[in-house]
């Protein structure tokens, strides 16, 4: 400390210098121009996570060790709470491909902004989900059957051809922002690899669309080709049913939604602005119009459904809904409020202005697409087929909760980690500036 | 459309299940059990969690009880099962037209049982286990299953082996007769097993005669179990659920 | 999945199916292969210095990214997006024409030392944006050291690591590295060029270096130029200091202190460090 009053760019008086810094403990892993929390906040926050994914996996283990005798799975609902969850995880997780076609192929450059959380939200949710489909089977141990002697006709196949695929480059996808964090950017190969990825990148968005369509499809595809099955049965084009493009359509439709959903989150949560307000917009009217699109064909398939696919099968549509409690209402739930409303709640550019019309649309459409993940899974193995079948119910065992709850705590993880240590949000530098340097033009010399 | 006009060898076994002679006894259940290693029912099993590749469903109606014995339909068209089984573990047999399930190849995936509208498959929710001695009882020709995989009648499929290999080593080709355990065990002669492809046999007539009729025909799956009754509310059964919540209960 | 698998037929499914899996699989490949051969490329080529640069730049905060005509105030909020390569921004060009007509064009002046900021800044050298100079030695040999408001943050590096004679530099690649205040700090080089001689900044450079032959001097500031830009850097390192180690360090007029870090040890050097040097 060697002060004179006279020599002033830096006046310090001793008592203020003492106070402690206000960077974090790990702030050498902190990328430049990224204020963040200190660690014991941090790990305040990662701790109950934790605890939770430790806990959901013990109850996998469990499951692993004894078998699905854990569950309250059954001969009758052969699925449960975890092919539900799965499918909803995945359909929200297609905000990732989505975002990186609309990036990548039609030049949607705003979308830059959201890319990298994308990507991270669209890894967590497939390996959680793959992940918990691991537990899932019985044998987990012979996955590697499907691709050694695939039943080329399954919609099951194309689905784990696909997803496995799409996590493949999903992953590559991700290596660009870990190449960028504190540390291994100083090595020069790194950033170098770093960048010619980043120009071959539209490859990997364009196949990654490519995968996403045939999984997304296939995945409502699984439960439309079920013939046996004449309340999820469908009519189609080519070998898919209509639920194939059903299904494509509401993850694209819901998945900019969801980035606008998470991205609100993670500002609420972390007290930073993140996201600029075009952004959002952008996503909000995207997810409404393709919402818009996506229930008025699905309102098509519903009637065609039921004046034609269904009866033809012996199977008058109104009976499937005399088992309470699956009502028409969820019909309606489903189109109605979880569909049409926020769609029209997304076009009109005042309402998505406001931050709290544009998250609550946007959480309605994500609740409506899991709203029909939860009807294909589970409404279509509670209806009974046959005339001496009753309607069953069933609820799942605490070790099915508690996995799942291990597939969201590793999500919630590794985007914490991620958003720590990596930059998932470029806008946030100059939307949440470390100094309040003037604008350049301000200076008078 | 039963017989079909086909010179090969193959055969197509079919069973035709009389309904109104059923009395619900469950014979058919403990034969199939015991001829197919079928474990006893773990402690902490309910009857959704059991395995019964065999089971008899009581169906209780305005007009009268009904048993009605459930098993693997057969289907033979667009079979639902095999369709979508992701990894070749279900495959209808062209030589039987019996479908059947490869536990060694299952994943576990349960796909099938969803498929499945006549709820036929069994998961095995646990590691199978005998009471010490049990063992010694087990089908030498039937292997037991392991836990995690599904399973389902396959028209006791052992048994069509050593009927096989006894015709073979007589020097005899062709489909060949055999007897299911459930076919045996019928206290009143309500199942009656057979080679539909054959004019000659009984199951080949009971299943064209009036009053035989299929489970869910509508849904255009072809399954080679008939079933037959005189009461026209148990005929009228065939079809869909009828949405009303009268009681169906499983015995 | 192969042909001599159980199941696998020659058929249309199969042909259809793992047909289009494997050109999947073919694609990613080969496409990551393709970013792995141009990584490697860019080794052999020598251009990991300007593609690390482009890397770094595109995330600096855009108030790093100003363009030298904004801190001088001819074209005011102008943000650079060509990584300060004035030499292929068509706006410099028709600017630095407009100039010469006016004989404005900034020059060397040796003999004037200007320290209006309580700084000496010397104007017989250029500056270059990551806050070191390149001044004209003798013949054709240049020297390059830390400007005076660097050299105060870096009074007293922790390590030095100096590139030998010999090595040949690029222009926005790591001229040396050192630690200061706790931070690694990689100083770009101003210019391409070997290295000549090296010092341990005892007579206020660091390295004397020949230039290349074709060595562009145009991003370089000098003159009145570069006593613009340095005003505005004196603030920003201020602000900084003052946010980061929330003490007032205010410009009144007076003269700075010789050891910034000295003074205020509880700041984020890391983060100003990263900032003067344009880092990440």
């Amino acid at each position: 400390m060697h002060l004179e009053q006279p020599r002033g760019l830096i006046v310090a008086s001793s008592t203020l210098s003492m106070r402690a810094s206000a960077a974090p403990a790990d702030r050498e892993l902190i990328l430049r121009g990224l204020k963040r929390c200190s660690l014991s906040q941090f790990s305040l926050w990662v701790a109950p996570w934790a605890v939770l994914l430790v806990f959901g996996l013990y109850a996998a283990f469990l499951c692993l060790a004894r078998g699905l005798n854990q569950t309250n799975m059954d001969n009758r609902f052969a699925f449960g709470l975890w092919i539900f969850l799965d499918l909803t995880v995945i359909a929200l997780g297609a905000g990732a491909f989505f975002t990186g076609f609309l990036l990548y192929i039609l030049r949607i450059t705003e979308l830059r902004a959201v890319i990298q959380s994308a990507v991270v939200i669209g890894l967590v949710c497939y390996s959680g989900a793959m992940c918990a489909l691991a537990v899932d089977v019985g044998q987990p141990l012979r996955f590697w059957y499907t691709f050694a002697y695939p039943n080329v006709h399954s919609m099951l196949t194309e689905v784990t051809f696909c997803i496995t695929c799409y996590l493949c480059v999903l992953m590559i996808e991700y290596v660009p922002q870990l190449l960028k964090n504190r540390k291994l950017r100083q090595t020069t190969g790194a950033l170098v690899f770093e960048f010619e990825l980043h120009k071959v990148m539209a490859v990997f968005a364009g196949v990654g669309t490519f995968l996403s369509f045939f999984h997304q499809g296939s995945l409502g595809g699984l439960f439309g080709v079920l013939r046996g099955r004449p309340f999820a049965f469908r009519d189609g084009f080519a070998i898919w049913p209509s639920t194939f493009f059903l299904f494509v359509l509401s993850a694209a439709a819901v998945g900019p939604s969801f980035i606008a959903l998470t991205s609100g989150l993670v500002e609420k949560v972390t007290g930073r602005r993140l996201v600029a307000a075009r952004v959002y917009d952008k996503l909000g009217s995207i997810s409404g119009r393709l919402l818009v699109f996506y229930v008025l064909l699905k309102s098509i398939d519903t009637l065609v459904w039921v004046n034609q696919t269904s009866p033809s099968h012996g199977f008058p549509a109104h009976r499937f809904y005399q088992w309470s409690p699956f009502g028409t209402w969820m019909l309606l739930a489903e189109i109605i409020l979880c569909g049409l409303v926020p769609a029209l709640i997304l076009l009109r550019p005042d309402l998505r202005a406001k931050r709290v019309w544009l998250m609550s649309a946007a959480a309605l459409a994500c609740a409506g697409v899991a709203l029909n993940r939860f009807v294909l899974t589970i409404q279509t193995l509670a209806v009974p087929t046959l005339a001496f079948d009753e309607f069953l119910s069933y609820w799942p065992s605490w070790q099915e909760f508690a996995t799942f709850g291990a597939v969201i705590a590793f999500g919630v993880l590794v985007y914490s980690f991620s958003f720590r240590y990596l930059s998932l949000f470029p806008q946030e530098r100059e939307l949440e500036p470390l100094t309040n340097t003037r604008e350049p033009g301000s200076h008078r010399s | 459309m039963i017989a079909h006009k086909d010179n090969s060898n193959n055969a197509r076994y079919g069973m035709v299940v009389d309904i109104d002679r059923c009395t619900g006894c469950g014979a058919c259940m403990i034969a199939c059990a015991v001829e197919n290693n079928v474990p006893p029912a773990a402690p902490t099993a309910n009857e959704r969690t059991g395995i019964t590749p065999m089971r008899v469903i009581r169906y209780e109606h305005a007009g009268g009880t009904a048993f009605v014995p459930m098993m693997c339909q057969q289907c033979e068209d667009e079979t639902p099962c095999a369709a979508v089984c992701p990894q070749n573990a279900v495959e209808l047999d062209p030589a039987t037209g019996i479908v059947g399930q490869i536990p060694q190849r299952c994943l576990g995936c349960r796909y099938c049982m969803a498929a499945c509208p006549y709820h036929a498959r069994y998961f095995n929710w646990g590691d199978p286990t005998w009471p010490d001695g049990l063992e010694k009882t087990l089908n030498p020709s039937v292997a037991p299953r392991m836990r995690g995989v599904v399973e389902k009648c396959n028209f006791c499929h052992g048994r069509w082996h050593e009927a096989k290999e006894l015709a073979v080593a007589n020097g005899k080709t062709g489909p060949v007769e055999y007897t299911p355990a459930c076919v045996e065990a019928c206290p009143s002669r309500a199942i009656t097993f057979g080679d539909l492809n054959n004019s000659a046999t009984s199951v080949n007539e009971l299943a064209r005669e009036k009053g035989s009729f299929r489970l869910l025909d509508s849904i255009g799956t072809a399954p080679k179990v008939y079933y037959r009754s005189r009461r026209d509310w148990v005929r009228a059964a065939s079809g869909n659920a009828s949405g009303t919540a009268e009681g169906a209960h499983r015995g | 999945m192969f042909p001599w698998n159980y199941g696998f037929a020659w058929d249309k499914g199969h042909i259809l199916f793992l047909g289009v899996f494997y050109t999947v699989v073919l694609v990613v490949l080969s496409t990551l292969l393709i970013a792995a051969w141009r990584t490697l490329r860019d080794f052999r080529r020598n251009s990991t210095a300007s593609i690390v640069w482009h890397v770094n730049f595109a995330e600096l905060p855009l108030s790093e990214r100003t363009c030298r005509h904004a801190c001088t105030g001819e074209l005011p909020g102008r943000v650079c997006e060509l990584g300060f390569n004035c030499g292929q921004c068509a706006t410099h060009g028709e600017l630095i024409e407009v100039l010469a007509s006016h004989g404005a064009e900034p020059e060397l002046m040796p003999d004037i030392i200007d320290d209006s900021l309580g700084l000496e800044l010397p104007l017989d050298r250029y500056y270059d944006r990551g806050h070191t100079f390149l001044k004209p030695e003798f013949g054709e040999v240049y020297s390059i050291g830390l400007d005076e408001l660097a050299a105060r943050v870096a009074t007293r590096p922790e390590s030095l690591e100096l590139p030998l004679a010999g090595t040949q530099l690029k222009a926005r690649g790591v001229a040396w590295s050192m630690r200061v205040n706790g931070a690694d700090v990689h100083v770009m080089s101003p210019i391409d060029g070997e290295v000549i001689d090296t010092a341990h900044g005892e007579h206020g450079w660091f390295l004397r270096i020949k230039p290349s032959r074709n060595a562009s001097f145009c991003h370089l500031l000098r003159g009145f130029e570069a006593v613009r830009w340095m005003t505005r850097e004196m603030e920003r390192v201020q602000l900084m200091v003052s946010e980061s180690a929330s003490i007032p360090a205010l410009a009144d007029g007076g003269m700075p202190v010789d050891d910034f870090a000295a003074a205020c040890p509880q700041a984020d050097w890391r983060s100003i460090t990263g900032a003067m040097f344009l880092a990440n």
